[in-house]
């Protein structure tokens, strides 16, 4: 089952998402295309949603905000005495993003596998994926990869759909929808009113050109043989000169991991302000020299230089070690594309893997 | 409901204005009630991002006093402030703040009638603005700590620090 | 001589070669440690190396094993050293200055809007006054002067005068022809001033509440030599909430400005960092300009020089008394 929606209904059909769920979709602000909350009123329309540009950052902030409240607290006295009072986030409601990239998306299948399994899963982060429905936008020619692409090292996405539920492809004049998942043919069931039916001629139409941008990638950037990337990390550890060398132009700040799909560190804080105050979750980054500063003082990654061998390591070897092989990279290519001095995580690879061949 | 009282921040010299301001109330001079002193060792300790801080915060103004030139107490201390609140004043407008919500000035301990006369125009300056413009934080713990301070049970949010 | 071999010619007398080599694709470039002599051959210095190098100074010089250094640079390049020599944070005798006479730099994001084929592109050179670019099968010709960076388009100073020169730095020209120069002036700025003050504040709003505090724009700043140690990522004093707060993004960008009063070079650098395209240079305009006004001053043009905000005048020319 396919649905196809012509360009000129694109808005009203974000629109009518919104009777049912909050819309989150890529809108042009200045140089970038950030992702942001439709919000349509009688008195102003939503922004209008740009899916022609690749968005700038990653939607992890939709389902992992860079700064949320998990508790507040106040104390409180009345005649009974004086007592902690403590508030808590309430349950998300329904909510989709449209117009994320499948390596977005694929960025939300690696922080699943952190924050949903096991003893540790985190509540709100669980919450808020179960009530996100995620409408990816097919890469195309013209409308898709770059330079800085990679995303077929890791198979993310134009055919695989890790996290999608449903996928748009432009097609001649709009947009071929195909949910993916169960949850999106739900999602679609209840929101086709302003679609037409798609059919064989179009699906082969919007298969082709998904072959094709994935054929430019391959001509491109030809992939590493990536199973041997975990091994020669992890034997290429203590290079200290190797890793000094890629390090070098580094200037340690966060534009990386800030705009990553799947990075998820965060760090914790409390603020308080008189008698009231509250726990905050905020995105943290390591290459950030007080990611690892103890409280005696002491940093062991007090150089740049080990701050982004770890964040390298860390997509190509230990995320893989613990999660059976695969990688937490997903090759969008944002680091690379927005790194004010052209750090590109993929020459770092191929210097490691040359360096291990010596 | 008309906004009776403004916030207004004055940062003063330990060594002059403090005294000014604390010589004005010993002789019963009238004075507005709408700012708030923090004490400063010198205006020297005065950082301009105090001004930025207090104003984007929601102060509708900040005055600074200190000593007249030549006679600060750490001999160059208000020099160097002086060079720093000068260029902070002119700095507001490129964000959009009215410079007229910060000035800074000099009183000396004896001058009670002076430091009377510069609280009222500067309160008075500040009255004839509208009340400061606020940033959006739909996020911030000042909305937090405001929610928190509407729910029906009281509770005492307007000290910073222990309490 | 020609360029190349100037270099390696300094780079015998250097630990290492601060330049630029190959970006992640034919348009961009990306900062170069060059230490061996081939390393020179493959330096990419014209409008597409826009990184300044000035950043990397302070903390290279506090490395043991380097013995001199020596780094390209573009004039703007050059204030940036200069005032870093002025404040005594890198040693002018271990320093060697490569200057090259300035084309611009250019702006990626209007490469981009001119060309939004580029983002693919397979190949890309400067041929005569235009940018070349291969794309989708088909050749651009995109005029230089037209995809320059606002800093340069307004750079009074694409070739270096010999005056400022830092006093007992080695300095080395390479050979190139520069482009003509710019006005100079804060016009960027005059514009953005005509706006209401309503205006100003609800632009910022609308910028700042994009930012993602990533903190390139501070770490691309050669001049924000605190490094690990910022005031922003300090808990105690705690001065700027963990929460996404616009009040306090904006808060973040004030202190920049602040503490670059009197020290900015207008390299242009933080707008440049940016990846979210807020327009933080501005700010730093604005303090320019004060600073410029109030003292006469404008930083690293002299490396004797005291920089204002770090003394004063009993009486000061052109500060109005107050309560006389």
């Amino acid at each position: 089952m396919s649905y196809f929606l012509p360009h000129d209904r694109l808005e009203s059909w974000l629109d009518d998402l919104e009777r049912t769920h909050r819309v989150f979709a890529p809108t042009a602000e200045g140089r970038g295309v950030v992702f942001r909350r439709r919000k349509p009123t009688a008195e102003s329309p939503a922004a209008p949603v740009c899916l022609e540009r690749r968005p700038t950052e990653s939607a992890r902030h939709v389902l992992f905000p860079r700064s949320e409240v998990l508790l507040a607290f106040r104390s409180a006295h009345d005649e009974s005495g004086t007592r902690v009072e403590v508030f808590e986030q309430e349950a998300p409601a329904p909510q989709v993003i449209v117009g994320l990239r499948a390596c977005d998306a694929k960025g939300f299948a690696v922080m699943d596998r952190v924050y949903m399994h096991g003893r540790y899963a985190d509540p709100l982060y669980t919450a808020r994926r179960k009530a996100t429905v995620m409408a990816v936008l097919a890469c195309v020619p013209g409308n898709g990869p770059d330079n800085a692409c990679f995303c077929h090292w890791f198979a993310s996405g134009h055919e695989e759909h890790d996290a999608a539920d449903i996928v748009l492809t432009p097609a001649s004049g709009g947009f071929l929808i195909a949910p993916v998942s169960d949850k999106g043919a739900e999602f679609m069931e209840s929101h086709a009113g302003y679609l037409e039916q798609g059919n064989e001629e179009l699906e082969n139409a919007a298969a082709a050109q998904r072959l094709a941008a994935r054929e430019f990638l391959e001509k491109h950037c030809p992939a590493p043989a990536l199973s041997k990337t975990e091994t020669a990390i992890m034997r290429q550890f203590g290079n200290s000169m190797l890793w000094e060398t890629i390090g070098e132009p580094c200037l340690a700040c966060g534009v990386c991991t800030h705009l990553c799909p799947s990075c998820y560190c965060f760090t914790i804080t409390d603020e308080t302000r008189g008698n009231a105050g509250a726990r905050i979750r905020s995105w943290d980054t390591c290459l950030n020299a007080g990611y690892t500063l103890e409280a005696s003082g002491h940093n062991p990654r007090a150089a740049k230089a080990q701050r982004l061998k770890n964040r390298i390591a860390h997509k190509f070897a230990y995320y893989p070690a613990l999660h059976m092989g695969k990688s937490s990279c997903v090759g969008c290519g944002k680091c690379i594309r927005s790194c004010p001095v052209g750090v590109d995580i993929r020459a770092a690879v191929f210097r490691v893997l040359a360096a291990d061949e010596e | 409901m008309p906004i009776l009282e403004r916030r207004i921040i004055g940062f003063l010299c330990n060594w002059c204005s403090y005294g000014g301001a604390d010589a004005a109330g010993v002789s019963r001079f009238t004075q507005p009630t709408d700012l708030r002193v923090v004490r400063l060792p010198c205006t020297g300790r005065m950082n301009p991002i105090f001004v930025v801080k207090a104003l984007l915060a929601g102060a509708d103004g900040v005055l600074v006093s200190g000593c007249h030139p030549k006679d600060c107490h750490y001999s160059e201390g208000n020099y160097y402030a002086r060079r720093r609140l000068e260029v902070i004043k002119r700095f507001l407008p490129v964000l959009g703040i009215e410079p007229l919500r910060f000035e800074y000035t000099w009183v000396s301990a004896a001058e009670a009638k002076r430091w009377q006369e510069v609280v009222t125009a500067f309160t008075e300056q500040i009255h004839a603005l509208p009340p400061v413009p606020r940033l959006p934080d739909d996020t911030g713990i000042e909305r937090l700590l405001r929610e928190l301070e509407n729910s029906p049970l009281p509770i005492c949010g307007c000290h910073a620090g222990h309490e | 001589m020609n360029n190349t071999e100037i270099m390696k010619n300094v780079l015998e007398r250097a630990s290492v070669l601060l330049a630029w080599g190959p970006g992640h694709d034919a348009l961009h470039a990306s900062p170069l440690f060059a230490r061996k002599a081939h390393d020179v051959d493959k330096v990419v210095m014209d409008v597409r190396a826009v990184q300044s190098l000035a950043a990397y100074l302070p903390p290279l010089f506090q490395s043991e094993k380097e013995g001199r250094i020596a780094v390209l640079a573009r004039p703007c390049h050059v204030r940036s050293i200069t005032a870093l020599l002025q404040e005594e944070l890198i040693p002018v005798e271990r320093l060697i200055l490569v200057v090259l006479p300035c084309q611009g730099k250019l702006d990626m994001a209007k490469v981009m809007a001119a060309c939004p084929a580029a983002e693919s592109l397979d190949a890309a050179f400067v041929d005569g006054d235009n940018l070349v670019i291969n794309a989708d099968g088909r050749q651009w010709l995109l005029r230089l002067e037209t995809m320059l960076s606002p800093a340069c388009v307004r750079c009074p100073m694409p070739e270096l005068p010999d005056a400022m020169i830092p006093e007992g730095c080695e300095c080395v020209r390479l050979d190139g022809q520069a482009r003509r120069p710019g006005e100079g002036g804060y016009a960027a700025l005059d514009a953005f001033m005509e706006k209401t003050p309503q205006e100003r504040w609800e632009f910022w709003k609308q910028e700042m509440s994009r930012c993602i505090r990533c903190y390139a724009c501070r770490n691309a700043c050669p001049m924000c030599v605190c490094r690990d140690h910022c005031v922003a990522s300090a808990r105690d004093p705690h001065w700027l909430s963990e929460l996404d707060s616009v009040t306090d993004k904006l808060l973040f960008q004030v202190i920049h400005a602040t503490h670059l009063a009197g020290r900015c070079t207008g390299c242009g650098e933080c707008t440049r960092a940016c990846p979210m395209g807020i327009p933080v240079g501005l700010l730093k305009m604005q303090m320019n300009k004060i600073v410029e006004e109030l003292f006469g001053y404008k930083a690293g043009m002299d490396s004797k020089a005291t920089p204002p905000l770090l003394t004063f005048e009993a009486i000061e020319k052109n500060i109005r008394e107050k309560g006389k």
